[in-house]
């Protein structure tokens, strides 16, 4: 493949070569409900790329408008994304609202990404597009909405020959309501991240040697892990690629596992989240026959790994054949395109244990004895943080892919040895060069601020938290103010004095609530059935309500403990850092005492600040004169 | 009706206990919730409509939504 693929430098010329593959073997098999199958060739796809094309071009879409899409797992979702592409417009994927969520916000959300990239049409469905009118009040695209059934009757376009440099898809990374951040991607971005994804395919599973290597997924197609992580190797191939919806597998994951089995899917991406899902849900009756020796690379990122949930998958399911070396923590970012790092594929994921004081302070520092250098070889399943042995077990993410660079820098810039903790910076060929329509972009001379934080340990990157202001919960990025706003509500709470914190330990991310409550008393007493308890489960439900999410921990605070910057914003990194070593404490009661003490410090730095531009003074006159 | 939606949501969306009292998205998480509603329509053959999905608020309404699909359908 690699011979040819080298030439293909813009998405459709992907999908031409794709076109000519095999029909019988290679394309897009969609389940539905029943589990039932859609097969769709990559020569017919290219087809009904080619006639969407032409639909859009009709409907008034042109090279370089914006094109949204919010549609579930179907074949019109693919064939509109690449059809855009193929007349040299932008494609860009929004998510279809949550079964029996609140629909407020949803539009509020969708409408600010509508217009952070100016769409000029949405495409969706007619069951979706009945409930998008209070979107389309706060953003009207110029074209409207438009229904996605019935495009691939137009008439066939050839494509428009673009640059690869060209913009070719916008997705959507952190952010938050009111500042979405679409990243731009060119083509040669996307196709340089599904090279470097099929690339690691190929080398441990080569066609040359008889393998036919193949996709499943139940991701959402708006994601990045779903659409570059899984639609690009299929196309860059090529090979097969079977998708389920994610509402299905969030109702039923035992689909996931028995369409592996059944398509002998040897490549199945997923967060963290789905393996406890499977762990906890799937029954043994529901896999009965099922076999996933052929699963050789089941993935694992988008939010921090478990190495208990690691463990528990390939326990749980070794019996229907799972292999301990397919399991692959790996690390990525949507402005990376998708991929960054790698566990080595066919190799046993690697965990070790690092002591937590010295981790909170930036060193990471192995227990010794307590190494736990290959999964599941660790006798000691879970982090540890009490007494005199407090030490967390860490996966690895791997090695950065090839062309890929990962620097780990301090507060200033400066890059830190290995087991320094600090900011992780990323260079590569898929690094975005900034976010569409903003000026402001993590971006300096081709490195990126990932906005996480992490260390490096024998050329393997560990991911222990994140400096930037945004959760990953369940793969979804979550922006905390909102969690927040959500607690602002409940009687009791002092409003904008709440911080929501993502706490990456050993054993993945956990949702913390710093809520400081306006009688301080509460927490005092702090007995179970007391007012303390009573007001942490109406934080709970306010945040599951607004936001569908569940906190792991609610700490409430006296009034004032929250610590803040000078211009008043709640630090919720320091807010975890002093928590963490036990110091997050209420100011000092305030008394005469020491507000004469702090009047007098006050004083005493005017009268330094007098005296030493008066020495200025005095020793530019002296040099006058 | 109640009955069979309060086994499904002891055995497939993981709630404990009985029925929650009030807004559903204050007691069940959105997975949760996913679970229930893809359960449901599976058990009675039925499909929510996405307007379905934004008037069910509660169990009560849920029920009533079943009813209303049942309704329809016959």
């Amino acid at each position: 493949m690699t011979a040819k693929q080298a030439r293909d430098s813009t998405l459709p010329e992907v999908i031409d070569r794709a076109a000519s593959a095999d029909p019988a073997r290679y394309g897009f098999r969609f389940l539905d409900r029943h589990e039932n199958a859609t097969w769709l060739p990559h020569a017919e796809f290219r087809d009904r790329v080619a006639a969407t094309a032409g639909a859009l071009w009709d409907e008034g879409v042109r090279s370089g408008d914006r094109v949204a899409l919010i549609l579930p797992t179907c074949p019109e979702f693919i064939e509109i994304f690449f059809a855009a592409q193929w007349i040299g417009a932008i494609p860009v994927a929004l998510y279809p609202p949550v079964r029996l969520g609140r629909l407020d916000e949803y539009h509020e959300r969708t409408a600010a990404m509508l217009r952070a990239v100016g769409a000029c049409v949405l495409y969706t469905d007619a069951r979706i597009g009945r409930i998008l009118g209070e979107t389309i009040v706060r953003y009207r695209p110029r074209l409207g909405v438009r229904q996605a059934a019935g495009l691939r009757s137009g008439v066939a376009r050839q494509p428009v020959v673009v640059s690869p440099d060209t913009t070719a898809m916008v997705q959507f990374s952190s952010g938050t309501t009111v500042d979405p951040k679409p990243v731009a991607l060119t083509h040669a971005q996307m196709l340089a991240n599904g090279r470097c994804i099929t690339d690691a395919i190929f080398a441990l599973l080569p066609p040359s040697q008889g393998h036919f290597p193949g996709g499943v997924s139940w991701l959402p197609l708006y994601h990045d892990m779903g659409l570059i992580g899984c639609l690009m190797p299929a196309l860059c191939g090529p090979g097969p690629l079977t998708l389920i919806s994610p509402e299905l597998f969030v109702a039923r994951p035992a689909i996931w596992l028995r369409a592996l089995s059944k398509y002998r899917g040897t490549t199945s991406p997923a967060p963290n989240f789905a393996y406890a899902l499977c762990v906890d849900r799937v029954r043994d009756e529901e896999l009965e026959g099922c076999d996933l020796s052929c699963w050789r690379m089941a993935l694992n990122g988008a939010e921090p790994m478990s190495a208990a949930t690691l463990r528990a998958f390939e326990n749980r399911f070794e019996k229907f054949g799972f292999r301990r070396d397919a399991l692959m923590p790996v690390y990525g970012l949507s402005e990376a395109t998708l991929a960054v790092t790698f566990t080595r594929p066919g190799t046993r994921w690697k965990s070790r244990r690092f002591d937590a004081d010295s981790l909170a302070r930036g060193i990471a520092r192995r227990r010794v004895g307590a190494a736990a250098d290959a999964g599941g070889n660790s006798q000691r399943r879970r982090s540890d943080r009490s007494g005199d042995n407090k030490s967390g077990e860490w996966v690895s993410s791997g090695v950065p892919l090839p062309g890929f660079e990962v620097q780990i820098r301090d507060e200033h810039g400066n890059a830190l040895a290995e087991r320094r903790v600090g900011s992780i910076f990323v260079k590569g060929p898929s690094v975005m060069q900034g976010y569409y329509g903003r000026s402001d972009s993590p971006v300096r001379d081709g490195w990126l601020d990932t906005g996480d934080l992490g260390f490096i340990d024998e050329g393997e990157l560990y991911v222990t938290g994140r400096a930037k202001d945004v959760l990953v919960l369940r793969g979804q990025n979550q922006a905390p103010h909102e969690l927040e706003r959500a607690v602002d509500a409940v009687p009791g709470v002092r409003v904008g004095c709440v911080a929501a914190v993502s706490d990456i330990d050993a054993d993945g991310e956990r949702l913390l609530l710093f809520v400081e409550v306006r009688d301080g008393d509460a927490v005092a007493t702090g007995l179970p059935d007391g007012p303390a308890a009573g007001l942490a489960e109406a934080c709970r439900d306010a945040v599951r309500g607004a936001c569908g999410v569940t906190v792991d921990e609610i700490v409430l605070l006296e009034p004032g403990t929250l610590p803040r910057t000078s211009s008043g914003k709640i630090r919720r990194g320091e807010t975890l850092r002093l928590w963490k070593r036990g110091e997050l404490a209420p100011p000092g009661a305030v008394n005469a005492w020491t507000m004469g003490g702090a009047m007098l410090r006050s004083q005493a730095g005017y009268a330094r600040s007098a005296l030493g531009n008066l020495r200025k003074r005095l020793h530019r006159g002296g040099e006058a004169a | 009706m109640r009955e069979v939606v309060a086994a499904i949501a002891r055995d497939e969306a993981n709630w404990k206990g009985p029925l929650p009292e009030g807004p559903l998205d204050r007691h069940l998480d959105s997975i949760q919730r996913l679970t229930l509603v893809v359960a449901i329509e599976d058990r009675f053959q039925i499909c929510f409509d996405p307007e379905d999905d934004q008037r069910i608020r509660s169990v009560d309404d849920l029920v009533a939504g079943i009813v209303a699909r049942l309704g329809a359908r016959s």
